[in-house]
C-alpha cells in the first residue's frame, strides 16, 4: 500500500433491516482517501453517501443497521486499523472518532446542543482526546473560534448555540471538528442549509484550514458546483453504488457515466446559454431495485444489457471509472 | 425574567379576586346554610333550640346579610391570615384548621413527587435505550396500566388486596392507632413511614407511569437529533451521549409535568384521603362541603387554585432555568 | 415536433401525477383506518367498548331481575357458578342451590353447593315486564330460571339480596351514558368557543382565554366536589343526574377548547382558509365546512380520551354520595359498598364492579391511543 493513502474503504455493504424489508444503503463500495486530499463524493440523497460516512465513523444506527461486508482500514497509525472490526462503542473506536476522524453535519442549526455554551461542547472533545485540564481546554476553545473566524471568540466561547446565525454555527462545528488536529475530516453536506454567501465563506475556510491542519477532507454533497469548488478525485454515487470515479476534470468535461452526464445537464452555468435537462424519473425505491443497473430506468442510453445485467466497473484510465455497459470493450487500460 | 415574573404575579392579582368571588358564590349555592343543618342535627339529637339561639349564630356568623357584605367581611379577614370561622370546628380559625393538616398534606405530596422522580425518570430512559426489547415493551405495558387506573379505585383495591389476601389489616391513616394521638418520637417517625408508602404509590402510581411515558417518548425523539450524533462523533462514551446531552433536552417536559403536577397532586389527593383516611386537607374540604362550613370550604378551594397558579408559574420559571432558549420578555 | 412529443409526453406524467394524488387524498380516511386497524390493542379496546355498550344498553334484558328488587332470602349470596356437565354429559347450563353453613369455631357462615337440588338455566325465558330502550315493554329475559322455587345470581347479592348482574349492567348504563353524554357537552362547548377564539382572534380571543385561563386555574377533582354539592338534596335522581353530566363537561372543555383555538389558528393562515375568505365565504361557512372538519380529528381523539376522566368524575362523587342517588345506581353508587374493607371481606364479589370500570377505563385508553396514533402522520 502507498504510503500516502490515509483511508481505505473495499467493498463495504452497510444494510438496513427495515420492517419494509432489506435496504442495501451502501453495496460493494470502494475508494481511498489520500493524505492531505478532499476526495468528493457526490450524489442524489438517498444515494448512501451520508451512510458511507456514518460507516466510517463505525456509527450506523443500530439495531437496524449492520455492515454486512467490506472493510475500512484505517492508516493513521503505524499499524493499519480495520475499522469495522472494532465494536462501535470499543475505547479503540472512540479514540478514533472526534480525534482522528472528525465529522460536521448538514444542519448547523440541530447540530450542537441546545443546552450547553458553545465553548463546552469544544472544551468536551478537547478534554477527552487531548487529556487537558478545563482552563488549557478553553484556551485551546478560545483559539479554535479565533482560527475558524468568529468575532470576539472570548465571549462566544460562553454563548449559546441559539444566539449565533447559522454560518457562525457551522463555524463552530468546524472548530469543534478541527480542535483535535484530526487526519480526516468528513463533511456532510456541509454548506447545503446556509445562504449561497456563507457557503462560499464556509468553503474558503475549509480549504484555507486543510493546508494549516494537512488533513484530508471527505466532501459529501448533492451539489456538483460544491464539489468542483474543493475537491482532487469524485466519486458518484447513486443507489448505493459508486457510478463513476474521476479527477474533477474528467468529471466536468470527459464524463463517461450516463448518470454524470445527467446530473451536470441539470445545474446551470453561468455564460453558458444552453437549456437545463433535468435527469428523467426518479430515484427508485431502494427496497424495491429493478434488476441490471440500477440506473436504468431513467437512463437515455440504456440498452437491453443494462436492463438485465449489473454492470461492472471499467476502467477508462488509471484513475477514472465507470460502472456502464456503454464501455464494454473500450477500456483503455486493464 | 425579572420584569416577567413581576408582571405574572400582578396578573394572578385580578385573577385570583375573580376566583375568590366564584369560590364564595359556589360555596353559598347549595340551598340552606350551615345553621339550618345544624339546627336540625341539634333537634334530631333532642336538644331544645330556641329561636333566639338560632338568631345569636345567624347574627354572629353574618349569615343575615347579603352576598356582597358577607364576601367583604371574608375577604377583610385575609391579611390577618384568618380567613373567618369554622362551623365545623365551633368557631375556629379557618387558617388554624387548615395549618394543622397542612403538614401531612405536604409531606404526603412531596414524598409521591419524590417517588415518581426516583421511580419514573430512571425508567423511562432505561426503557428509551433500550426501545423494542422485551424489558421496553412490559415497561410500556405496565406504564399504560398505571396511568389507566383512577387513583382512588388502586387505593380500593390495595386495601382489598391487602386485607383479603395478605392479612394486613385495614390499610389507612398515616398512624398505627397509638400514635395517631402521641407526641412526636422516633416510633411515631418510624411508624408514620411505615404507613406513608401506601398513600405514595397510590397516588404515585400515575405520575409516575406518566413519567416514564413523556420521559421515554421525548429521549427517543432527542436520540435521533443531530447534535446527539455530534457528540457520538467526538468519541463519547454512549453512557455520556446519553445522559449529557440527551437527557439533559429530554427531560424537559418530564420537569415542567412534575411542577404543574405538585399542586394537582395536592388537589387529586382528595377524594384518595378520604379512602385512606390520611389526616390531609381531602377529607376536610369534603366535610365542609357536606356540612355546609362555607368559609372552611372557600379557604381551602381558594388555598387549591392559588397552588395550581403558583404550580405553573414555577413550572414556567423552571423551563426556562434548564433551557437557555426560552427568555421571557 | 420532436419538442411536441416531449409536451404531449409531459403532460401524460402531469395527467398520472393528478390521478395519483387524488387517490392519495381519497385514501386518507382510508389509511388512518388501516393504521388503526394495524393497531390490535386499539382495536380490542374497540370491541370491548361496543361489548360493554351493548350489555349495558340492553341491560334489562341480559338481566334477570329488576336492579332494585329485594330478594329477602337471598341476602349476600355468592355468585352461582354455572356447570355445563352432568352426569348425562354436556346439556343445559344449571346450577346448584347454595346452602348456608354456620361455622361454630369461626363464627362465619359459608356457603355449599348443594349437587342433590339443581336448576336449569333457560334462555329467552319470561321475566318481569320492563321497557326495552323506551320503545316497547317486554317480559323476554336473555336467561333465567324456569320458575320462582329458586333464583339465579351470577354476580352474587348485597346485604338486601339485590342481584348484582342487574345493578353493574344498569349502574353502567348511568355510568356510561353520563361519560358520553359529559364529553358531548364538552366537544360542543370545547370545539366551537376553541374555533371562534382562533379565528377571530381579538378581543373574542382575549376574553375566552381569560375564560379558559379563569377555569384552568381551579384544581379539578374539588371543583367537581363543590359543584355536586351544590346541587339541592331535594332534586329527583334524573335531574342530579343531567347536573352531573352538565357539571362534568362544563368543567371539562376549557382544555379542548385551547387545543382547538391552537389548531385553528395555525389554520387560519393555510392557503384554504385564504381562499375561501377570497371567494366571499362567510364566517360561519369557513368554520364549518373547513375549520370544525379539519380540526375533527384531533376533536374525536380528545374526546375518546376524556371519556376515562368522565367515568371516573362520575364514579368520583357517587361514590363520595354527591354524585348519583338511589334509587338510580351507577357504578360510583356499587363502590360506596367496596369501601368497607371489612364486610367486603365476607362478600368479596361486591368488588366487582371496579374490575368493570378498569376495564371500560383501559379500553377508552386503548382506543383513543390507537386512534392518535391513527390520526398522526407522522407515526409509523
Amino acid at each position: 500500500m502507498s504510503a500516502n493513502i490515509l483511508l481505505e474503504v473495499n467493498s463495504l455493504k452497510t444494510y438496513f433491516h427495515n420492517e419494509v424489508g432489506l435496504v442495501k444503503a451502501v453495496d460493494n463500495v470502494s475508494f481511498k482517501v489520500k493524505k492531505g486530499e478532499t476526495l468528493g463524493i457526490v450524489g442524489e440523497s438517498g444515494c448512501g453517501k451520508s451512510v458511507t460516512s456514518l460507516s466510517i465513523m463505525n456509527l450506523v444506527p443500530q439495531p437496524r443497521g449492520v455492515i454486512e461486508g467490506g472493510e475500512i482500514i484505517y492508516h493513521g497509525y503505524d499499524n493499519p486499523l480495520e475499522i469495522t472490526t472494532l465494536n462501535s462503542q470499543s475505547r479503540d473506536m472512540r479514540n478514533i472518532r472526534g480525534n482522528r476522524i472528525a465529522m460536521i453535519f448538514q444542519e448547523p442549526m440541530t447540530s450542537l446542543n441546545p443546552v450547553y455554551t458553545v465553548g463546552e461542547q469544544i472544551m468536551e472533545s478537547v478534554r477527552l482526546h487531548q487529556k487537558r485540564d478545563n482552563i488549557k481546554a478553553r484556551a485551546r476553545a478560545i483559539e479554535m473560534l479565533k482560527l475558524v473566524g468568529l468575532p470576539a471568540p472570548e465571549q462566544i466561547v460562553d454563548e449559546y448555540p441559539h444566539e449565533l446565525s447559522g454560518g457562525m454555527r457551522q463555524r463552530v462545528m468546524i472548530g469543534m471538528a478541527l480542535s483535535c488536529n484530526p487526519d480526516l475530516l468528513i463533511a456532510d453536506e456541509p454548506t447545503t442549509a446556509l445562504d449561497v454567501t456563507i457557503e462560499a465563506q464556509i468553503l474558503d475556510l475549509m480549504e484555507e484550514l486543510q493546508d494549516e491542519f494537512n488533513m484530508s477532507i471527505m466532501l459529501i454533497t448533492h451539489d456538483l458546483e460544491v464539489i468542483g469548488e474543493m475537491s482532487e478525485r469524485v466519486i458518484v454515487m447513486y443507489t448505493g453504488k459508486i457510478m463513476e470515479k474521476a479527477n474533477i476534470d474528467d468529471i466536468f468535461h470527459n464524463s463517461k457515466h450516463p448518470y454524470t452526464q445527467g446530473l451536470l445537464n441539470s445545474i446551470p452555468q453561468i455564460g453558458a446559454n444552453k437549456r437545463l435537462i433535468p435527469i428523467e424519473g426518479s430515484v427508485p425505491d431502494l427496497t424495491d431495485l429493478p434488476s441490471g443497473c440500477y440506473f436504468a430506468p431513467r437512463c437515455n442510453q440504456a440498452k437491453e444489457i443494462c436492463w438485465v445485467d449489473e454492470p461492472p466497473e471499467y476502467s477508462i484510465t488509471e484513475v477514472q471509472k465507470a460502472k456502464c455497459w456503454l464501455y464494454d470493450g473500450k477500456e483503455e487500460l486493464s | 425574567m425579572l420584569n416577567y415574573l413581576f408582571r405574572r404575579v400582578l396578573i394572578m392579582i385580578p385573577m385570583l379576586f375573580f376566583i375568590s368571588v366564584f369560590v364564595f358564590f359556589l360555596i353559598q349555592l347549595p340551598p340552606g346554610s350551615y345553621v339550618e343543618s345544624y339546627i336540625s342535627q341539634l333537634r334530631s339529637q333532642g336538644a331544645e333550640v330556641t329561636e333566639s339561639q338560632v338568631q345569636t349564630i345567624i347574627q354572629r356568623y353574618g349569615l343575615n346579610q347579603p352576598f356582597y357584605i358577607q364576601y367583604i367581611s371574608w375577604v377583610k379577614t385575609f391579611p390577618s391570615g384568618h380567613f373567618g370561622g369554622s362551623f365545623l370546628y365551633g368557631g375556629r380559625r379557618v387558617w388554624d384548621v387548615i395549618a394543622e393538616y397542612l403538614g401531612f398534606t405536604l409531606l404526603v405530596a412531596f414524598s409521591t413527587q419524590l417517588f415518581t422522580i426516583i421511580v419514573g425518570i430512571p425508567i423511562g430512559i432505561y426503557s428509551a435505550t433500550h426501545q423494542y426489547t422485551i424489558q421496553d415493551h412490559i415497561v410500556t405495558f405496565l406504564g399504560f396500566i398505571g396511568l389507566s387506573i383512577p387513583n382512588f379505585l388502586l387505593a380500593l383495591i390495595l386495601m382489598f388486596v391487602g386485607y383479603y389476601y395478605f392479612d394486613m389489616g385495614v390499610l389507612a391513616g398515616l398512624f398505627s392507632d397509638e400514635y395517631i394521638e402521641a407526641s412526636w418520637s422516633i416510633g411515631r417517625v418510624i411508624d408514620l413511614l411505615k404507613h406513608l408508602w401506601i398513600p405514595v404509590i397510590v397516588l404515585g402510581t400515575a405520575g409516575t407511569a406518566g413519567s416514564i411515558r413523556v420521559m421515554r417518548g421525548n429521549l427517543l425523539d432527542t436520540l435521533n437529533l443531530q447534535y446527539v450524533q455530534t457528540a457520538r462523533a467526538k468519541g463519547l462514551k454512549e453512557s455520556i451521549v446519553v445522559y449529557k446531552h440527551a437527557v439533559r433536552n429530554a427531560i424537559h417536559p418530564v420537569i415542567m409535568g412534575l411542577g404543574m403536577n405538585l399542586p394537582m397532586l395536592i388537589s387529586g389527593a382528595t377524594i384518595v384521603s378520604i379512602v385512606l383516611s390520611l389526616p390531609t386537607l381531602g377529607p376536610i374540604l369534603y366535610n365542609a362541603l357536606m356540612s355546609q362550613d362555607m368559609y372552611l370550604a372557600g379557604t381551602i378551594l381558594l388555598f387549591q387554585s392559588v397552588l395550581l397558579l403558583i404550580g405553573n408559574l414555577l413550572a414556567d420559571v423552571a423551563l426556562a432555568v434548564v433551557d437557555p432558549r426560552i427568555k421571557y420578555e | 415536433m420532436d419538442s411536441d412529443l416531449t409536451y404531449e409526453k409531459k403532460q401524460k406524467t402531469s395527467e398520472t401525477e393528478d390521478k395519483k394524488e387524488k387517490n392519495e387524498a381519497l385514501s386518507q380516511k382510508k389509511l388512518m383506518w388501516r393504521k388503526f386497524k394495524r393497531n390490535r390493542v386499539a382495536v380490542l379496546g374497540l370491541l370491548v367498548i361496543i361489548f360493554i355498550y351493548f350489555l349495558v344498553g340492553f341491560a334489562n334484558f341480559f338481566s334477570p331481575y329488576p336492579q332494585n328488587k329485594r330478594h329477602e332470602y337471598y341476602t349476600n349470596k355468592p355468585p352461582h357458578i354455572v356447570n355445563f356437565w352432568d352426569e348425562n354429559g354436556l346439556g343445559r347450563p344449571f346450577i346448584y342451590e347454595y346452602e348456608q353453613e354456620y361455622d361454630m369455631e369461626t363464627f362465619q357462615t359459608t356457603y355449599v353447593q348443594n349437587e342433590e337440588k339443581k336448576h336449569y338455566i333457560y334462555f329467552f325465558n319470561r321475566g318481569e315486564e320492563y321497557n326495552l330502550l323506551g320503545f316497547f315493554n317486554t317480559d323476554i329475559k336473555f336467561f333465567g330460571l324456569e320458575d320462582d322455587e329458586y333464583r339465579i345470581f351470577l354476580l352474587g347479592t348485597d346485604r338486601f339480596g339485590r342481584d348484582m348482574v342487574s345493578r353493574i349492567l344498569n349502574g353502567g348504563r348511568i355510568s356510561l351514558s353520563i361519560s358520553l353524554l359529559g364529553v358531548l357537552i364538552m366537544v360542543v362547548l370545547g370545539s366551537l368557543l376553541g374555533t371562534v377564539s382562533g379565528y377571530y382572534g381579538g378581543i373574542i380571543d382575549d376574553l375566552l382565554q381569560r375564560v379558559i385561563e379563569f377555569l384552568l386555574s381551579f384544581p379539578r377533582i374539588p371543583l367537581w366536589m363543590a359543584l355536586s354539592a351544590a346541587l339541592p338534596s331535594d332534586w329527583s335522581s334524573v335531574r342530579i343526574y343531567i347536573g352531573i353530566v352538565i357539571i362534568l363537561g362544563a368543567v371539562g372543555w376549557p382544555r379542548l377548547g385551547r387545543q382547538v383555538r391552537a389548531i385553528v389558528m395555525g389554520m387560519s393562515d393555510d392557503e384554504f382558509v385564504q381562499a375561501a375568505k377570497s371567494s366571499g365565504a362567510s364566517d360561519f361557512y369557513i368554520i364549518v365546512r373547513h375549520l370544525i372538519p379539519n380540526s375533527l380529528s384531533h376533536i374525536i381523539v380528545v374526546a375518546t380520551l376524556q371519556v376515562p376522566g368522565m367515568i371516573l368524575g362520575e364514579a368520583s362523587l357517587s361514590f363520595l354520595g354527591l354524585g348519583i342517588q338511589p334509587p338510580m345506581t351507577s357504578w360510583g353508587v356499587l363502590l360506596q359498598e367496596v369501601q368497607n374493607v371489612r364486610s367486603l371481606a365476607l362478600t368479596p364479589w361486591l368488588f366487582l364492579p371496579t374490575i368493570f370500570i378498569i376495564i371500560s377505563i383501559l379500553s377508552f385508553n386503548f382506543l383513543g391511543d390507537g386512534l392518535r396514533d391513527a390520526a398522526d402522520p407522522f407515526s409509523n
